[in-house]
Parts: structure tokens; sequence; C-alpha cells
């Protein structure tokens, strides 16, 4: 990626060198001699980019299969008192490969849910509470360090895009074997934070309430606490450790409501959450090693999040005004890492519904977002300054610190909550 | 938006328009929403994997 790409459309050509002459005419892209990291590259002339090529050879594809079930239940017991129960089922297998080189298979994922809620209406207010049960079962396997992304040449035949004509990717590389894939490979989750045969159980209690003080106050307050227990195994690299791990993961939120008109609201909201580190890239599970196994932090990284917005009604009901600031910092496991970083967010949103009637709206919306993350995506993981072109950036690509983002949009309105 | 963490990879402002409109019918609900109408080619950051 350069610049002169992104302003331009020119994009850099060029193969890899490594065998010191260059590609025979039996192998457009060299392939043979593609390294994983540090190749040598020939660069060429710059030409117009066609922006509907993909870094793909012919036949690389994605197949998945996703079932989900869902049932609600809702029992009014009195005019004042509701029970509710939801149980969700779902079941995921799917296979990526793009010889370029990435590969992710999950065989598979199922995930189950239960959900009672005890709903009551009090005379100011709402009373909701009740137990959440999940129970998460993964296996999945991924492979993406022999990723020599810069190394192909878009121009070329794409039918030589393939590591696997590679020496050096001989036998998967430093890739192990998938058991039950015959020719595919993967990096253990030790290493890449994404790989995992693991069981994640979850035991959530739960309580929301609203309060209304008076007509222009109201007072949102709610509570989570999970019980949450990890089993995890190492599916790939021996003697395939393996290790269990429990925490308690707070979740609480509060809001204060202003209503200075009746067409007119003041929100200020606060949240704080303890979250799992999951295998972020691909189909959930769950990962967490550190240096000494299981690692507690991973199992317990907060979230901190403050929202000031407010919200308007103009043109009798049919013009509807949201705006809102945003401040939140959150500790994640990147994607494909082992490590977590901190991430900070500030943002600006603003929307506004048009609704003439109950049949038609219209929406348009912007959003600013200030983000830092305390380290760049996979620095170094890629093929380092000798697969940049000339005159480019000797950095590698990362993504951080988006500057502000306009949007517009005419899409439906989606449920206006002080949360997010 | 910052591409790289040096910050000198950079994408430029961009946009995306999209339209949409719904129409109720009793119990009926048609929504119709067409994204990206002026057909901007947008950059998105790399992938992370």
């Amino acid at each position: 990626m350069t610049q002169d790409l992104i302003d331009n459309g020119n994009y850099t050509t060029g193969i890899n060198v490594n065998n010191g002459v260059g590609a025979p005419t039996s192998d457009a892209q060299n392939s043979v001699f593609v390294l994983g990291g540090g190749n040598t590259i020939a660069w060429g002339p710059k030409v117009q980019a066609n922006r509907h090529v993909r870094l793909l050879m012919p036949g690389n594809d994605s197949n998945g299969v996703e079932y989900n079930l869902q049932a609600i239940q809702t029992l009014k017991v009195s005019p004042t008192f509701t029970v509710k129960n939801t149980t969700f089922w779902s079941y995921t297998k799917r296979d990526t490969i793009s010889t370029y080189y990435y590969s992710e298979i999950i065989d598979p994922s199922i995930f189950m849910e239960n959900r009672t809620e005890f709903i009551f209406k009090l005379e100011k207010g709402t009373l909701n509470t009740g137990l959440d049960l999940r129970y998460q079962r993964v296996k999945a396997y991924d492979d993406y360090f022999f990723e020599p992304a810069n190394v192909w040449d878009l121009t070329k035949d794409h039918n030589f895009i393939n590591v696997y004509n590679s020496n050096a990717f001989r036998n998967g590389g430093r890739g192990f074997a998938v058991p039950g894939w015959p020719g595919r490979f993967a990096q253990p989750g030790l290493f890449n934070g994404d790989t995992n045969d693991s069981k994640g159980t979850t035991v959530g209690p739960f309580a929301q309430g609203t309060w209304n003080a008076n007509e222009k106050f109201s007072i949102v307050g709610g509570v989570r606490y999970d019980y949450f227990k990890a089993e995890v195994r190492e599916p790939l690299l021996p003697p395939f450790p393996e290790a269990e791990i429990d925490v308690w993961l707070p979740n609480y939120n509060a809001s204060l409501v202003y209503k200075p008109t009746k067409t007119s609201s003041v929100y200020f909201t606060y949240n704080f959450s303890k979250n799992t580190s999951g295998a972020v890239g691909n189909g959930g599970g769950i990962t967490g090693w550190g240096a000494a196994g299981l690692d507690q932090e991973l199992f317990q990284q907060p979230s901190t999040l403050y929202e000031l917005g407010t919200k308007y009604a103009l043109a009798g009901n049919t013009v509807f005004l949201n705006f809102a600031v945003y401040d939140q910092k959150r500790t994640s496991k990147s994607t494909s890492s082992t490590v977590i970083q901190e991430y900070r967010y500030k943002g600006f949103e603003a929307e506004m519904n048009y609704q003439p009637n109950k049949h038609l709206y219209a929406t348009l919306s912007y959003s600013s977002i200030d983000a830092e993350a305390s380290a760049g995506f996979q620095y170094g993981l890629f093929g380092g300054a000798s697969e940049m072109p000339p005159a480019s950036p000797s950095t590698c690509s990362t993504a951080s610190s988006p500057t502000p983002l306009t949007t517009a949009s005419a899409s439906p309105p989606t449920p206006s909550s002080p949360a997010r | 938006m910052n591409n790289n963490t040096a910050g000198t990879l950079v994408i430029p402002p961009q946009y995306t328009f999209d339209v949409g409109a719904s129409y109720k019918y009793k119990t009926w609900d048609f929504r119709a929403n067409i994204l990206n109408v002026t057909n901007e080619e947008n950059w998105s950051p790399p992938n992370a994997v």
C-alpha cells in the first residue's frame, strides 16, 4: 500500500527476485521462491490500478454453514408482572483459504443461550431482572504467519498466487497440520491467539431498573455480574497443554435523564465492564494464553464509557434530532495477537430522522471518531522494509488512529437508547 | 484516517451515501435500501488478517 495508490490509483508492480534472477516463464509470480517475509522485490512500472482486482487465485473461496434457532416465550402473570424466556442455539462451520496466504477453519462453533427475565411494571418505573446462561464450544485453526501480502503482483497471472508452490512453504512451512483437514495448516493458538479448542460457560444474573422521579427526571441503573469459566486446550502444539480459568466479570451502567420540555431530553450515561478475551478474528472461542498459561488479565479486560447526549422532537413530532459525545477507553486483544493493548475513542454523533407519517422515514447522520491504539496492528508481521516500494513509508500497514469520517445515510432508525 | 502507526499513509476524508425508504401497511413493513448511491470508490483500513 502506498500513498500514490490511495491518492491517484497508481499501483507499483513487481515480483520477488529471491533466487537472484526473477521469474521463469512457467511461473509468472516466481511463486516457487516466495518467502513468508523479507522478500527481495524487483519493482516494475506503476500502472493504473483496477479497483475490482483482488489478491486471490482462481478457486480461492470461503464456504460456511450456519444454523440458528431461537424460541421466545412470554407469560403475562398479571398486568404488572411478565416472565420472558429466550432460548438461542447456533451452529457454525466455515472454511476459508486464500493461497496468497490466509487460512481459517472453524470446525465447528456451537453456541447456546437461555435467558429468563422477570419484568415488573412499578408505580414510578420498571424493573427487569433475571438470569442469563451461555455455553460456547469452539474448535478453530487459523494460519497467517506466512502471509507475504506485498510479494504478489496483481497485474500478473493470478494462477500463481499460491504459497503452496513455494519451497519455503513445503509441508506448511512452520505451520502444523490441521487434524481431519489434509493439506491444510495452522499456527498454534499459543502463537497467534486465534487457534483454539475451547469451552466457555457463563452464568450471569442481571437487573436493570428505571425510576421516574418526576416528569422531568429519570434514573436508569443496571448491573450484571457474570461468572465465566473457560476450558482451553492447545490443539496443535505438543504436548497440547490444557488449562482452566474462572473469573467474575462485572458490568454496571447508570443514566440520568432530564426532560426540560415535553419534546426534548438530555442524558448522561456511565458504563463500566470487564470483558473476556476471545479469538477475535475467527468465530469466537477462547484463547487467552500468556507466558505462563492462561493469563487472568486477558479474561478481565476493563472498558469504561462516558456519554452525554440530547434529543429533540420538532415540527409536530416529525423531525427528530439526536446529538451525542462520548469517551470510551478499553483494553482488548488485537486481532492476530496474544498481546492486549489499550484503545481510546472520543467521538461525536449527530442524527436527524424525518418521519412525516407512520409510513415513511429518512435519516441523515454524521459521526466523527478520534481513536488511538497503544500499538499498531501486527507490527512487524508483514514482510518488512524490503517489501515496500521505493519512496513509500518503510513501516508496515497498520490500522489505527482514524480521524473524522463523514457518513451520510438514510437508513432505518435504530431503537433510541442512551446506552451504547 | 491514518493507515499506519507512523501516520505517513493516510486515507483522505471520504463518504458513503445510502438511501432507504419504508412503507408500512397493516402488519406489513416494506423496505428498500440502496447502498453507496453515488458509487464512491472508498478505501478501508487494512484487514488485520
